[in-house]
């Protein structure tokens, strides 16, 4: 038996804020005691907004789990305190400002691209994109609503004949 | 088995016997396998790479950064392939072009991911000396083996519309499916070309398919994945495991990760066998009475080759010095646009389901190379366009909003003009075994010789006019190509067709086998596949080889009892 207790940070890291997030999916089902906090709740809304503000796609909770994965990826090559500037740059960027120039201003330029690269993409922008994460759920088939990941079932034999109609139009979010 | 080889015989572990013993479990292996067996022949089929699980691929191709055509399958370490993003791996390349020809070496073969277009060569395709003075004549014409594309349409289901098709004149007969419908693209395309201040007059259609425009054969109707080129999740595209599974459900033996390394000679210049190596290190040795060689253009010449003794020097059925020579792949010449409205890429079956019906055969094949004209369906790249066109806008800072708005609009308008040129079978481009360059086994490597000559450089400057055409009246002016709304890569080497190593004729001196794919110097060797084309046009080659697939076994059939 330690000595001591193990020693608790003061604030989670951003890890551990992910970590506890990809329990939220499973929220129904989980005991009380490992539900996330208010607080890691809150960061983990704070990185999904920054991250629907980058690529300019609505990102619900069902996000979380790629949200980790994204952050998991970049965060060795990026610095997870560079992540978290990010996150906060972007989130309390002034709308009315390009956010190019917001990131340019605070270095944050090249974390940004890979963050939006590796959403978009589904592939690791640390590694220029060896590593597919999750080529399906890429943020690029939903910017492309007229189309769907390859190998994955289109609709009725023959949909490719008529032009594309949206069912319903999601708008874009977030600023430019 | 001759007393000679005896010697040669102290690993194997495995000895198998058959009537028939067939390499290679591909398109045209797997069908003749499938017939011969259906005729009650006993049947082994050996396959140098394994047997390919469709879900596993699936997954290796989700997997996979490059998503090329061979990314679903494993890249055998004991039967390695070429790769999509390195064609030095395997190929020991003497140039002068870099040969970029792919195949997949496992059960059901390179058809895993071919693009489905179920063609038949065209009648002049068997004459072009004749009716050209270019290339070289086969020594069957369009009506031998015309009986036979009506069976392979049969047995893969083939989707089309007689009276609307790419293809040679059919006199009426009718598709055994109903069409697989062009797709919004190919009309936007089609209707611009119709227009198109071109000479001659183009026009387009619709291309027969062997993918299931309804359910067929246990095999579920087409739904449109997008990735025909890659792998088809369903099996609504045809591919060989559907007679592979046939033939093995009639009692023949289909046998994988066997590398045949060596063809057994016998002093009557029969085949008395065929050694083989398994990845587990011990070899074994098939005998049969009668032999059937069906590993592509490439594997198949290389194993005459390296198959060389103290009596046959320069190889087995190789009398003619043509094994290996003749080697045919077509030129690839592309051009990508933007078009001025959004034409919805990347939808239904790719590479195309429409094309020109223009310059595909007629007299300008005195002048220059016939060009096949796809209008692909898979924007500016199949399966990574999009990420590749995200990737660019995000490296210009473009970002939110605009990122997702901008990379919708503007991949809705990628086109790409697809033109497949062909190239004369040239003796200067061959494949031979590089004994100095081995795989994992100790298998030589191929090594590939190939250009092409003026007469396809003309085809290509033809292509790039008529791209030009269709561009112009689409809307896109040479204002737009200075804004990169269009690309012009340079031609490239086809990386679908592979033809001509061991060419089909008449004279055993110029030939390997004759016309009913029998080797002219061993009686009971038959090689089948697109290897056997003298010439080999811009067709798809599938449908072709698969008819002399079922040509071949009726006359194994025929003469089974003779020896």
């Amino acid at each position: 038996m330690p000595d001591s207790p193990p020693r608790r940070p003061a604030e989670p890291t951003r890890r551990d804020v992910l970590a506890g997030m990809a329990g939220v999916a499973a929220v129904a089902v989980a005991p009380t005691a490992l539900m996330p906090t208010a607080a890691a709740a809150a960061d983990a809304k704070s990185i999904l907004k920054a991250s629907a503000t980058l690529t300019g796609i609505p990102l619900d909770l069902s996000y979380l789990d790629l949200a980790q994965k994204v952050w998991d990826t970049l965060a060795p090559t990026y610095g997870a305190p560079v992540l978290e500037k990010l996150v906060q740059a972007v989130n309390t960027a002034p709308p009315q400002r390009p956010l190019k120039d917001v990131l340019l201003e605070q270095g944050l330029l090249p974390a940004a691209q890979a963050v939006t690269s590796t959403w978009y993409t589904g592939a690791s922008a640390a590694d220029g994109g060896q590593t597919v994460l999750f080529y399906n759920d890429a943020l690029m088939w939903r910017s492309c609503a007229f189309t769907k990941p390859p190998a994955t079932c289109g609709g009725t034999f023959g949909y490719w004949e008529q032009a594309y109609e949206p069912v319903a139009a999601a708008k874009p979010t977030g600023k430019a | 088995m001759t007393q000679n080889h005896r010697h040669a015989h102290a690993n194997v572990v495995e000895a198998v016997s058959a009537d028939v013993v067939i390499i290679g479990a591909g398109v045209a292996g797997g069908l003749a396998a499938y017939q011969l067996a259906r005729y009650g022949h006993s049947v082994i089929v050996l396959d140098a790479g394994p047997r390919i699980d469709r879900v596993e691929a699936l997954e290796r191709f989700r997997a996979s950064p490059v998503k090329g055509s061979n990314a679903p399958y494993e890249n055998p370490w004991y039967a390695p392939q070429p790769e999509d993003d390195d064609f030095d791996s395997y190929y020991v390349q003497a140039g002068p072009r870099k040969f970029q020809g792919l195949y997949v070496r496992g059960v059901g073969g390179t058809s895993w991911h071919w693009t489905g277009h179920a063609e038949r060569h065209y009648p002049n395709d068997f004459q072009m000396k004749t009716a050209y003075g270019k290339g070289v004549d086969w020594p069957i014409s369009y009506s031998d083996i015309l009986p036979y594309y009506l069976r392979v349409e049969q047995e893969w289901g083939v989707s089309g519309d007689s009276a609307d098709y790419i293809g040679p004149n059919r006199n009426g007969e009718m598709f055994p499916l109903p069409k697989v419908p062009m797709s919004y693209s190919d009309h936007v395309l089609g209707e611009a070309a119709r227009k198109a201040a071109f000479t001659p007059a183009l026009d387009y259609g619709p291309y027969p398919h062997a993918r299931n425009s309804v359910p067929y054969d246990g095999r579920p109707q087409c739904c449109g994945n997008a990735s025909c080129r890659f792998l088809c999740p369903i099996a609504a595209k045809y591919d060989a495991s559907v007679h592979v599974t046939k033939a093995e459900q009639l009692g023949a033996r289909v046998m994988d990760k066997r590398v045949a390394y060596r063809i057994e000679v016998g002093d009557d210049h029969m085949i008395s066998g065929v050694l083989y190596r398994h990845p587990d290190g011990w070899e074994g040795r098939a005998t049969g009475k009668r032999y059937i060689l069906a590993a592509h253009a490439i594997e198949t010449p290389k194993l005459l080759l390296i198959s060389r003794s103290e009596r046959l020097p320069k190889g087995v059925a190789n009398s003619s010095e043509k094994v290996g020579r003749g080697l045919i792949a077509l030129a690839d010449v592309n051009t990508l646009a933007l078009a001025p409205k959004a034409t919805f890429p990347y939808r239904g079956p790719v590479s195309a389901t429409g094309g020109l019906k223009s310059l595909r055969d007629g007299e300008f094949r005195k002048e220059h190379a016939a060009i096949a004209t796809n209008f692909v369906n898979g924007g500016w790249n199949a399966t990574l366009g999009p990420a590749q066109r995200a990737q660019t806008l995000i490296s210009q800072g473009v970002f939110g909003a605009d990122l997702a708005r901008t990379l919708e609009e503007q991949t809705a308008r990628e086109i790409t003009l697809g033109s497949m040129v062909d190239v004369l079978p040239l003796e200067t481009n061959y494949i031979d075994a590089d004994y100095s360059k081995r795989d994992a086994l100790g298998i030589p490597r191929p090594k590939v010789y190939f250009t092409w000559d003026e007469y396809t450089e003309k085809g290509i400057a033809v292509a790039r006019q008529m791209h030009t055409a269709i561009l112009r009246s689409l809307g896109i002016e040479e204002k737009d190509e200075k804004a990169a709304q269009v690309q012009r890569p340079d031609p490239d080497v086809e990386t679908a067709v592979i033809a001509g190593t061991t060419r089909m004729g008449s004279d055993p001196r110029t030939s390997v086998v004759d016309s009913f794919c029998r080797a002219h110097d061993h009686p009971n060797l038959y090689i089948i596949g697109t290897g056997v084309y003298p010439t080999t046009g811009i067709v798809s080659p599938s449908m072709t080889a698969a008819a002399l697939a079922l040509r071949a076994a009726d006359q194994i059939h025929a003469n089974a009892g003779q020896g």
